[in-house]
């Protein structure tokens, strides 16, 4: 428990440092992030983080977090990744800010949003409910938009909109899967869901919402178009979120809840044949693709299409594959984007066609990122060769077809991330573009030094066999039997490889030739295929939006007649949707001094709408106040109608003291404003409606009240007031909440009133 | 003579809300009257007294803090369980042990809780008043 509350302590720390020295707000914010990957790696070899309370009890959720053999070591490899990148960001971001004419402090928010983002990833592969992984996906989503959106050009907001559009409103999806599965089987526990029996009276539809809801995180075909378009966030968001973290947010996602799938065959086979759809058509728009970052996007829809057709064909190798893919592509991808940041930093270029023969002046880039080519394409001594062998062992258990898809998947590979490669680096410098000046090295070392994991892992895979079996394991729920080694023997999946690498350095090469046909397919598809049809949709929402906007908040006073006209109809469905109309009680003879006042206070209300002095609306404001005090008096609570009394003597005055700071004639010109009227005679209707709704539920009084039990727990809460027991002890939660909103919109009003008067 | 009144009183209702929170387990009473009524007392102040004379003995100028410090020891009794792994908003002493008592007080994480709610409704109060009120007197500065 400690461990978790240290995560948001060495986050919040970062942040205090960063305000302090905004030039110092990238390097604290590598060291929280190398504290995070302390903390979770003493954890995992100590003594594994276990936490498990109630939590939403109406739809049976469990507050859940195990570091358990599946999350701990991805939760230990994203967080690991943060370090590089963060170090990254913190030359990269400077020199980013200075070219957006953007002061230096901006770059603290960046790198307090970055790690959120992190530590929402942390939180999705610890939990252990379907809700919380709900949650953490949506604050990834969150964070992935307001990242994307950083440099705030026109582009970047276009992108982030389509970005949050695609992943948070899939989201919803998977939460509409996840409440249908709380309502058939009382819990949304993985634990609870694990149990014999327990999965089967889950529907169908809604194992297809939630994987539809996670797909568009790993950006797979047809809801890839954002991740693309998201290349405009700055680099070091590019190399972490969208190509090793969030991406795969989707696939862990799917590994947790792969066993709820095992009775759904056809769902597993349609995952498996958009994951070929993502990786083929994905690479053919990679080879096309001009842009380095473009490249690397489509690159990574291919890639997590590698991932997908692991995990729905499933089997030992399969299920080995899904898990550990994320790993070995992701350092691999990361290092790549760094790369293509650093080239386009020192050389202003961004696009293949432009570049050339850099090699010479950046030679340790050139070879890092050389390292890094080479792991995504699974070349041997790699970690990335592992990663394709278990998806041919798997393919070839599947078939021919599929295995022929696997293997020209990747020599497709080779092909566009050669073609991206000696693009940039080999061949000569383009006449008439600037001499390059080598990058800085705090851009290359971090590069280098994730190029240096992905060989030393393809070398030493020992320690990866041993923490991706186990993960295996949990997803199986039984041991797996697959290795992360090299074959002893010439293998058949060996010599799928050498083919599949052969014809890609070949179509690398020619790549340089035919990427332009290939680019023009690209854009025409992108014209015609389900990123015109979001568009088309998010335009027509947009007028949508406007209209309403004019309906409903146009000003004040239309925002609470919509808000009250809403609650009333609302009310009024749930009163006629009860098929047993409800009884109601007689008004007794006791009742009719209560009943008087309330009428007088209610007749009071609609009154003080036509006021058209200060003084008169104040008096009648506080007259209606005070009538609802004297109904407390009445109503034998004393101590409340006291409170009011005093409530309402200092609303009374703050009505005068903002008042006094008014027109004298800005009620006069309320009135005259459109839609005054219809104002009132809506609050009246509304006002109506919770009389109705009051009387129905208050005017019978049941015969064993649920109040009777907070009357009796009172006393074992060490309490007499059952009033004071039940707003700090029984509903202290909510009272605390309502105490942060209090002080929240007192800071705001405060400050607003401050901005004012400055 | 109203000023005179008003700094007479105010000690009176500080009180008050004192004695109003430290008996909220027992008697009738809780944090938030207790607040309340300490807010009155300040209210009375801004009213009647020079704004500079208000603002020093209603502590105006660590209202701020005192909303902050309010909020966060709320908050603390509420959460800090959780550290521990019990569920939030656990109380001590717990149901059937026996709590020790300081006069009318006792000694409960809840009557701390109280406490912060007290503390919180005073210091927005202040600081609602303290921001309005130059306003309507027409004292700026």
């Amino acid at each position: 428990m400690l461990t978790i509350l240290s995560f948001p302590a060495a986050a919040l720390l970062a942040l205090a440092v960063g305000q302090a020295r905004p030039a110092l707000a990238g390097w604290a914010a590598t060291l929280a992030a190398v504290w995070m990957v302390g903390a979770l790696g003493a954890s995992w070899a100590l003594d594994p983080l276990s936490l498990d309370m109630p939590w939403f009890a109406s739809l049976g959720s469990r507050f859940a977090l195990e570091l358990d053999a599946l999350g701990a070591p991805l939760a230990v490899y994203t967080a690991g990744l943060a370090v590089p990148v963060l170090a990254y960001g913190a030359a990269y971001m400077p020199a980013h800010l200075h070219e957006k004419g953007r002061p230096p402090r901006d770059g603290v928010a960046f790198f307090a949003m970055m790690l959120v983002f992190m530590l929402a990833m942390v939180l999705l592969m610890l939990a252990q409910d379907l809700l919380l992984i709900f949650l953490a996906l949506e604050l990834t989503a969150l964070m992935s938009f307001l990242l994307i959106r950083f440099d705030e050009d026109e582009e970047s907001l276009a992108a982030a909109r389509t970005a949050l559009t695609v992943t948070a409103g899939t989201s919803l999806l998977f939460l509409l899967g996840l409440l249908m599965i709380a309502q058939r089987t009382g819990t949304t526990s993985l634990a609870a869901l694990r149990q014999p029996g327990a999965a089967e009276a889950i529907p169908d539809i809604a194992l297809v919402c939630m994987v539809a809801g996670v797909l568009a995180k790993s950006a797979q075909m047809p809801l890839h178009f954002w991740l693309p378009r998201a290349m405009t966030a700055p680099t070091p968001v590019s190399a972490y979120l969208h190509s090793a973290a969030m991406v795969s947010a989707g696939l862990f996602v799917l590994l947790r809840i792969r066993f709820l799938l095992e009775g759904t065959s056809w769902l597993l086979d349609g995952m498996l044949w958009l994951g070929f759809a993502s990786l083929t058509l994905a690479g053919l728009f990679a080879l096309g693709s001009d842009r380095f970052k473009r490249v690397l996007a489509y690159s990574t829809i291919a890639q997590y299409g590698y991932g997908l057709v692991m995990l729905a064909a499933g089997g030992r190798h399969g299920l080995l594959g899904a898990s550990f893919f994320i790993m070995a592509h992701g350092l691999a991808k990361c290092a790549l984007f760094m790369t293509a940041g650093a080239v386009t930093q020192a050389t202003g270029e961004e696009r293949i066609s432009n570049s050339g023969g850099l090699g010479r002046s950046m030679p340790l880039l050139a070879l890092a990122s050389l390292v890094a080519v080479l792991g995504v394409a699974g070349l041997p001594l790699t970690i990335g060769f592992f990663k394709d062998e278990l998806l041919l062992k798997t393919m070839l258990d599947r078939g021919p077809v599929a295995t022929g898809l696997a293997t020209a998947a990747i020599a497709m590979t080779l092909a566009y991330l050669g073609r991206l490669w000696l693009g940039i680096f080999a061949g000569r410098s383009r006449p008439g573009t600037q001499p390059p000046t080598a990058p800085r090295i705090g851009l290359v070392l971090p590069v280098v030094g994730l190029s240096a994991a992905v060989a030393l892992f393809g070398i030493w895979s020992a320690p990866l066999e041993q923490a991706f079996r186990a993960a295996a394991t949990v997803v199986a729920g039984e041991p797996v039997e697959a290795h992360i080694a090299y074959p002893d023997t010439l293998s058949l999946e060996l010599k799928l490889s050498l083919a599949a690498w052969a014809a890609g350095l070949a179509l690398a090469i020619g790549g340089l030739r035919f990427g332009p046909i290939l680019g023009r397919a690209a854009a025409a598809a992108g014209r015609a295929g389900p990123g015109a049809a979001a568009d088309l949709l998010a335009e027509a929402g947009r007028r949508l939006s406007h209209l309403l906007h004019e309906l409903e908040v146009r000003d004040a006073r239309n925002r609470l007649s919509v808000t009250l006209a809403a609650a009333a109809v609302f009310v009024l469905m749930g009163i006629f949707a009860d098929r047993d109309w409800p009884r109601t009680g007689a008004l007794r003879f006791d009742d009719i001094p209560v009943a008087a006042t309330l009428l007088v206070a209610a007749l009071a209300a609609p009154i003080a709408t036509a006021a058209t002095s200060h003084t008169a609306f104040v008096m009648l404001m506080s007259f209606v106040g005070m009538s609802l005090a004297l109904v407390f008096a009445l109503a034998h609570a004393p101590d409340v109608a006291l409170l009011l009394v005093v409530v309402q003597t200092m609303l009374t005055l703050l009505f005068i003291a903002v008042l006094s700071r008014m027109p004298h004639d800005v009620l006069m010109a309320a009135r005259r404003k459109r839609g005054a009227r219809r104002s009132v005679v809506v609050g009246v209707a509304a006002g109506i409606v919770a009389t109705v709704a009051a009387w129905l539920a208050l005017s019978v009084i049941p015969t064993d009240p649920p109040t009777a039990e907070f009357v009796r727990l009172a006393e074992t809460a060490h309490g007499k007031d059952v009033v004071t027991v039940i707003l700090a002890d029984f509903r202290g939660l909510g009272t605390a909440g309502e105490m942060t909103v209090l002080v929240v919109a007192i800071i705001g009003a405060t400050a607003i009133w401050a901005g004012r008067r400055a | 003579m109203s000023a005179v009144v008003a700094r007479a009183v105010f000690p009176l209702l500080l009180a008050a809300a004192l004695a109003l929170w430290a008996r909220g387990y027992a008697e009738i009473g809780d944090g938030f009257s207790a607040g309340a009524i300490a807010g009155t007392g300040a209210v009375l102040m801004f009213v009647a007294c020079d704004h500079g004379m208000a603002r020093r003995r209603t502590g105006a100028g660590a209202a701020p803090a005192l909303l902050a410090l309010g909020l966060l020891l709320a908050l603390l009794v509420v959460l800090a369980p959780v550290a521990f792994g019990l569920p939030p908003v656990t109380h001590f002493p717990r149901p059937g042990s026996e709590a020790h008592r300081f006069g009318a007080l006792e000694l409960h994480t809840a009557a701390l809780f109280d406490l912060g709610i007290a503390v919180t409704v005073y210091g927005a109060t202040v600081v609602a008043f303290d921001q309005l009120f130059p306003a309507l007197k027409g004292d700026e500065q």
